[in-house]
């Protein structure tokens, strides 16, 4: 593995996946992070030629005609954290 | 430093929201504006519920798509179009990620601007950043990516590309209604040498040249100034038409792009580009050329009247029963006139085409002159026309041009007999007396007579 | 006398009116009450419900009315698969009072064919896990820490406690303690072989797109299956046979067709000596040898029974198995997640703050430990800077290893082995290292990678402890591969 993984490393990571870990847990975090990769670089050896694999099987086009169905809301507004009005209630950003 | 001497370089990302039913990957209907209220046309999917999956894609989305990029010229088509997942965490993507295509289609120009590519993806919800509301009947309705090279040279030039974008997309039938801002953009700008800025929250087309011209105009001035623009991503105030800067937190530059593993990327077949191609109507740039060619329409007249594919079609059957020249003159100046002041797009007045007929036919028969025309035309879109034709509403609004040389013979003597000074200037050789006399006789006739034909008469009379 | 399958005699005994649907699901429902505070197997019990609809089914047999292919059998279902206005946990407090507004595509196969649902199953947390220890609410103990030498539980306060193996723990927990006839689980890198393999009862997971998971709660998109568990092959098949087939929900599904009913004869043997079997030398170097040579006395008697070929073959990409599942599992899981920031469902966020500072702090406070290693390294891997060296690269893994397998499974009909490299371990023991409980997915990882379909059958116990045998077929061979595994569990009765 070229590089170690720094603890800003896994800082800048956890703000982009909007989680905040503790001292001790980032300290933890970053050295599961290097084990863990350290052993997985094994797949340094692959051959770069190969082709990258997304997805496991061939398909048709899976496409669906123009069709629509009513769906009862309740059931989904009634995860609503915050609601008002029908309106699902986010903070604000201004 | 001269601002002037500055130049701007603009591209655009439009966002059209395509024709369809139902959402991109959900059955939900997708006329999220005449919704019964906020989070009706919602299901688990569209709401990112545990467990949802995207439902096989909306075919006659990605045939629409296809048919756009076609119709804007794309000539490099993709074998596949795969979906990928844009991370960003915001309270209107349902599952902090958003899925948009690889692109389907490049290459490609409108108005002098070279498209870069074209793109299917899914719409957010909206969330007003004032309030915190959030709704998400627009989640998952279907929309085209049009991204422009960054060559539009000035906010009229853009304007004239959207132009030309929403003639293209009103021929093929193929996006939402574009007046009701289903069409958005984001803009990038930058002066030649310096840093570019994106804005986004263009919501309409009127915004774009707002939200274009104040940018461009706060880029200049800095420049000017000696300061460098920030890089960076502003937001477009639609209340105060001006942008501001957004919050370094929020704005994202790595997406984490991957493939999606629930969408099975979807084949474009050269069967399936040969019968859209096939079945593509004549664009507008074709069928200006064929105006003029055809019709003799002038470049102006051309282009106004093929703007809108129902108006340029109603031109043609018109023209069939009235000189053309006269019909492209009036549709182009007076109907045009009229529906701009309303802001009202032809398919508003569809329906009066025999009527539009019929007042044409009234002015080439020299029944009525082009004022009175003009008001058959504005009294009809007011609704005072009822069921009435031209003629009928015309005579019954006594508006009709005075037929009978009789009626008229009977108001010349009348002006004669009252307007004896004028008589005897004209007489002593004051032509300018003949343009009163003309003038009291257009008044008696309450503007209904043809005023080439009073002045004949006129000058008949007092020759005798 | 040929002894049936437990799942055969039982759904014979209902449609024959010898055993109503009410009375099965009250056996089953005093085992619960029973054993499950030793096993702790549910998270939710829908007995009402379910003797609702045991008591619909009796009325329609006794009516003589057609009935479902699941009539009156009983089904648990593991809480990451969608129940209707039921708590969807996924064993974790970000949605522990979460209640589901639909059913998963399954659970409506379910009720259409009268299955009996008893309720929902703890699992490791969002199915991260290999033991179902990492569950936000109890670990779920494997009853064989309860048997005695017939296989029933009498000891409930046995010291020595094992995992039921994982991620889908309790639904191998719930079928070996009879606390149900079926389970529903998911597999996304062994997580119904595994627990089969612990619990001493067989499970699978069918080819990559063979079932909808349409109301399935993500873990790894490209890699997982909700598949079945049942005390016997047969069982597998039924209950296979009634969730798979093509939904436009799940669009991955789209050139799939439901896999055949078992029949009476769906044990019988086929053209056995035909059948050319790929024993895999790197399947057995890393396993405990106990559990190694279990597993090839369980072939070799199975061979010599039936005729089968033996074939010793080697498939090297095994080694970059572990790598490759999880470096895109992690890519995977991070994006699935991304959905859970408190606001349109789950745990709530306090109110009145800014938008990023709430969504970090209900999403820190609600994921549990693993959960977020595996989101932080995901997203991690897939940053511009790191896309390359990892994200992509394990994409190329992938296709290494799939190539391999491809080339093995041209060269035989099916491929076997033990289903894990070692017996279940103590509850806590594999706690402190992740990268340990990582290792013991090598055997599974690779059906997963490959789309393969791949189930285990118990052939041995070794002390308490249950050994799995993995029979691995070709893409779209699920029927024919649990048809193998039922002529392996016959052949190892008497």
């Amino acid at each position: 593995m070229e590089k170690k993984i720094t603890k800003q490393d896994i800082e800048r990571v956890a703000s982009i996946a909007r989680l905040s870990p503790s001292t001790e847990e980032l300290d933890g975090l970053t050295a599961d992070a290097n084990a863990i990769l350290e052993y997985f670089s094994l797949i340094d050896e692959i051959p770069d030629s190969e082709t990258p694999q997304t997805y496991v099987l061939s398909h048709d086009n899976a496409l669906r005609p123009d069709e629509e169905k009513k769906t009862d809301p309740k059931g989904i507004r009634r995860g609503f954290s915050r609601e008002q009005d029908g309106y699902m209630l986010a903070p604000k950003s201004f | 430093m001269d601002s002037s001497e500055l130049t701007v370089m603009i591209g655009l990302e439009i966002h059209v929201q395509l024709a369809t039913k139902s959402k991109l990957f959900c059955s939900c209907n997708t006329d999220y504006q005449t919704a019964a209220g906020p989070n009706e046309n919602v299901c688990p999917t569209c709401t990112a519920q545990p467990g949802t999956k995207p439902f096989d894609m909306n075919a006659y989305a990605f045939e629409q798509a296809l048919r756009i990029a076609l119709a804007l010229g794309c000539d490099r088509m993709r074998d596949s179009v795969t979906m990928q997942r844009k991370h960003y965490f915001y309270p209107d993507l349902p599952a902090n990620y958003q899925r948009t295509s690889t692109p389907i289609a490049e290459g490609g120009s409108l108005a002098g601007v070279s498209i870069t590519e074209v793109h299917i993806e899914e719409d957010p919800g909206r969330y007003d950043l004032k309030t915190g509301i959030v709704d998400y009947n627009r989640a998952g309705v279907p929309l085209l990516e049009i991204v422009t090279d960054p060559v539009i040279t000035s906010p009229d030039h853009a304007r004239k590309f959207l132009e030309e974008l929403r003639a293209i997309l009103d021929y093929l039938g193929a996006a939402r209604d574009v007046e009701s801002g289903s069409m958005r953009a984001d803009a990038n700008l930058s002066i030649t040498g310096h840093n570019r800025v994106e804005v986004k929250n263009i919501n309409s087309f009127h915004g774009v040249f707002s939200a274009l011209t104040y940018e461009t105009s706060r880029q200049k001035n800095m420049v000017k100034n000696g300061l460098e623009p920030e890089r960076e991503t502003r937001h477009f105030d639609e209340d105060r038409d001006i942008t501001l800067g957004l919050r370094k937190k929020e704005s994202v530059d790595d997406y984490r792009y991957i493939p999606d593993p629930d969408v099975q990327p979807i084949a474009i077949t050269k069967e399936q580009l040969n019968r859209i191609n096939a079945s593509l109507p004549e664009l507008p740039r074709k069928k200006m050329e064929r105006f003029r060619g055809q019709y003799g329409a002038s470049d102006d007249e051309a282009h106004a009247l093929c703007m809108e594919l129902a108006m340029a079609d109603a031109f043609e059957r018109v023209a069939k029963k009235v000189d053309p020249k006269l019909a492209a003159g009036f549709m182009r100046g007076t109907l045009k006139k009229q529906l701009n002041f309303r802001s009202w797009n032809f398919a508003k007045v569809a329906q009066k085409e025999q009527f539009i007929i019929d007042t044409l036919l009234l002015l080439s028969e020299r029944k009525v002159t082009d004022k009175v025309a003009e008001k058959i035309l504005i009294d009809a879109m007011d609704g005072k026309a009822g069921q009435k034709t031209a003629s009928q509403y015309a005579e019954s609004a006594g508006l009709i041009g005075v037929q009978k040389s009789g009626e008229l013979a009977e108001i010349i003597e009348k002006a004669i007999a009252e307007n004896a000074k004028a008589v005897l200037d004209y007489d002593a050789g004051a032509a300018k007396a003949l343009q009163f006399l003309a003038g009291r006789v257009m008044a008696m006739t309450k503007g209904r007579a043809d005023p080439t034909t009073v002045q004949e008469l006129l000058k008949k009379r007092l020759s005798k | 006398m040929e002894i049936l399958p437990k799942t055969l005699s039982t759904t014979n005994a209902i449609r024959s009116g010898k055993l109503t649907a009410s009375a099965n699901l009250e056996q089953k429902i005093a085992a619960v009450e029973k054993h499950d505070s030793a096993v702790r197997a549910f998270i939710e019990k829908y007995y009402d419900d379910a003797r609702k609809s045991a008591a619909q089914v009796d009325a329609k047999i006794t009516a003589e009315k057609p009935v479902g292919r699941l009539a009156g059998l009983v089904v648990a279902v593991k809480n990451v698969i969608a129940v209707k206005d039921r708590r969807l946990t996924c064993a974790s407090r970000m949605l522990e009072n979460y209640l589901s507004p639909y059913d998963a595509a399954v659970v409506e196969k379910l009720r259409a064919q009268d299955a009996i649902i008893i309720g929902s199953l703890n699992c490791d947390e969002f199915a991260c896990g290999s033991d179902n220890t990492k569950s936000a609410f109890f670990p779920t103990v494997n009853p064989v820490s309860f048997f005695d030498e017939k296989g029933e539980i009498t000891n409930a306060n046995a010291s020595e406690k094992y995992v039921p193996g994982g991620s889908s723990g309790a639904s191998a927990a719930a079928v070996a303690a009879d606390f149900c006839d079926l389970a529903l689980a998911t597999d996304t890198g062994g997580s119904i072989r595994c627990p089969a393999a612990f619990c001493g009862v067989t499970g699978f997971k069918p080819t990559y797109g063979t079932v909808s998971r349409y109301g399935m709660a993500d873990m790894a998109m490209s890699f997982e299956q909700i598949g079945p568990m049942a005390p016997d092959a047969y069982g597998c098949a039924l209950l296979l046979s009634v969730i798979s087939g093509k939904d436009y929900r799940d669009s991955t599904t789209s050139k799939t067709v439901a896999t055949k009913a078992p029949d009476a004869s769906f044990a019988a043997s086929a053209n056995n000596a035909k059948i050319r079997i790929g024993v895999p030398k790197e399947f057995f170097e890393g396993a405990d040898p106990k559990v190694a040579k279990a597993v090839k006395d369980a072939m070799a008697r199975f061979a010599s029974k039936t005729g089968c070929e033996l074939v010793p073959i080697s498939i090297p990409a095994v080694r970059f198995g572990i790598p490759a599942y999880y470096l895109l599992v992690y890519s995977e899981f991070a994006s699935a997640m991304q959905k859970y920031d408190g606001l349109k469902y789950g745990a709530k966020p306090e109110a009145n703050e800014e938008l990023v500072p709430t969504v970090s702090k209900v999403r820190t406070a609600n994921i549990g430990k693993e959960c977020k290693r595996r989101i932080m390294l995901g997203t991690y891997i897939t940053t511009k800077e790191h896309k390359d060296a990892w994200y992509t690269k394990a994409l190329k893994a992938r296709a290494y290893v799939r190539a391999q397998f491809d080339d093995a499974l041209a060269k035989c009909d099916f491929i076997i082995g033990p289903t894990m490299p070692n017996l279940a371990w103590k509850i806590g023991e594999k706690a402190a290292d992740p990268l340990q409980s990582y290792l013991e997915d090598v055997l599974t990882v690779p059906a997963n990678l490959c789309g393969l379909p791949a189930g285990s059958v118990p052939c041995a116990r070794i002390g308490k402890l249950p050994v799995g045998l993995q029979v691995i077929g070709k893409r779209g061979s699920d029927y024919e591969t649990i048809s193998l595994m039922a002529q392996i569990e016959s052949s190892l009765v008497g």
